[in-house]
């Protein structure tokens, strides 16, 4: 899936299930969760955003590896927000008032979406449309799993139904509803998928989002890391271990925008 | 003065009460992103201020010129869409003869342009029906907006990896947690009900 295996031909089964699990793009790399925070707030509403996103990176993706590689990277960033608002705006005209009232201005958002964006940017443009199909399906894939599963658990908490359908016994909890909530399901989610790829998955390197430039700014204002520095085996040791704790001592991810 | 005043409350209630960022999640995944950077934070601040206020005027302008009277909402938004895409375009070649901006600049420009915070805000102002001085209002607290929130969330970005953290909520899932507690308590500013 990096750049520079671009060339290389993926299986389909290993494109999608690395895509949409292991290096997720919401999860994993913070892409795209506008939509899933705000309006992914019911089952419904989140099938609606999973169907309409994946439409649009599709047809993004597609056309961005058969004929935007020659274009100017400016105009191409365009193109890719003009295409990906056909399908979006497109669906606005087949959905009912209530759904589309729900969504609010998510829906034509989409056309926008970082991960529409970066995926033609960093993949699409540099690969085959092959690849690029897969790449695009396993986007896709991703995206509505944790949309789904965020709808679903947000419908529940927030108003003890599923697709409307009552469950009287559950205590309701509104305030998931807001983007607050949105944002805890998928910080809980983030940390499930953490634990089954550092448990079941050693070899692949676990793709997050990537502190190192924070961390450079925590190592500099360290002034027990400039004396380890300069003294090679005369470590000095931290100054206090409020420092020691802030300090990583190992980071384990790479650039988010060079996969 | 009236006018004055209105811009002032408007982008104050943007910021601050219905924080667009935190409060209401546009853009968000863009601002989490380039809050790892703080040190480019000016240049992306400007930018986003840049593109919010002339979308807004843009938008405004077609508005006003009857370019989006009698079309459906789906065709509204694809003018708006087009507006921001000129407008970009507009300003990446200012930007390339004029400015002779680098590579990285002009990167991150797409980033400040196309993000779902900049083209809510002619949304927002078409449905709220404001005025050509809210909607600078609007343009101006947006841009505000993302200010604060780069500001909040990368104050404690460093902490996320603390070793009192549980290991698999390290990084990311911890970022997620904190961006929800900001983004509650701002909504607590703006008089959601939360607990009824």
């Amino acid at each position: 899936m990096k750049n520079k295996n671009n060339s290389q031909k993926l299986s389909f089964s290993l494109a999608v299930f690395k895509g949409s699990f292991i290096h997720n793009p919401a999860l994993t790399q913070v892409l795209g969760v506008c939509p899933i925070v705000a309006a992914a707030t019911t089952l419904k509403n989140a099938a609606v955003l999973s169907v309409v996103f994946s439409a649009a990176v599709v047809l993004c993706e597609l056309l961005s590896s058969l004929a935007l590689k020659k274009v100017a990277r400016n105009i191409r960033v365009c193109l890719y927000c003009l295409i990906a608002s056909v399908p979006t705006l497109f669906s606005m005209s087949l959905i009912d008032g209530k759904t589309l009232s729900s969504l609010g201005a998510f829906l034509p958002l989409i056309s926008v979406n970082a991960i529409i964006v970066v995926r033609c940017e960093k993949f699409a443009v540099r690969t085959s449309v092959r690849n690029s199909l897969f790449d695009s399906l396993a986007c896709s894939i991703g995206f509505s799993a944790v949309a789904l599963i965020t709808g679903f658990l947000r419908e529940l908490i927030a108003s003890g139904s599923v697709l409307s359908l009552k469950i009287s016994a559950l205590p309701v909890f509104p305030a998931v509803a807001l983007p607050f909530g949105g944002l805890v399901v998928l910080g809980f989610l983030a940390a499930a998928q953490k634990a089954v790829v550092m448990n079941r998955f050693e070899s692949e390197p676990y793709e997050t989002f990537n502190f190192s430039k924070v961390f450079q700014k925590a190592v500099l204002h360290d002034p027990g890391l400039g004396a380890r520095k300069g003294k090679k085996g005369n470590a000095a040791k931290p100054q206090s271990s409020a420092q020691e704790k802030i300090r990583p001592r190992h980071f384990s991810g790479g650039e988010t925008e060079g996969r | 003065m009236n006018a004055f005043v209105s811009m002032l409350v408007t982008a104050l209630y943007a910021m601050l009460v219905q924080n667009l960022v935190l409060s209401s999640a546009y853009g968000v995944s863009e601002t989490i992103r380039i809050a790892r950077t703080p040190k480019h934070i000016l240049m992306y601040a400007l930018s986003v201020l840049f593109y919010c206020f002339s979308t807004s005027c843009g938008c405004i302008a077609a508005d006003r010129a009857g370019l989006t009277d009698n079309v459906s909402l789906p065709v509204h938004i694809a003018i708006y869409t087009f507006i921001l895409c000129v407008i970009y375009l507009v300003s990446s070649l200012f930007c390339i003869l004029v400015l002779k901006a680098d590579k990285k600049y002009m990167n991150s420009l797409g980033i400040c342009a196309f993000n779902a915070l900049v083209l809510s805000v002619p949304i927002i102002n078409f449905k709220a029906n404001h005025t050509f001085f809210e909607a600078v209002g609007t343009a101006v607290g947006a841009a505000g907006a993302f200010v604060l929130s780069v500001l909040l969330i990368n104050g404690a970005m460093r902490f996320l990896q603390s070793r009192d953290i549980p290991k698999v909520f390290k990084g990311t899932p911890a970022l997620f947690i904190y961006v929800s507690l900001l983004s509650l308590t701002l909504s607590c500013l703006s008089g959601e009900a939360l607990f009824v």
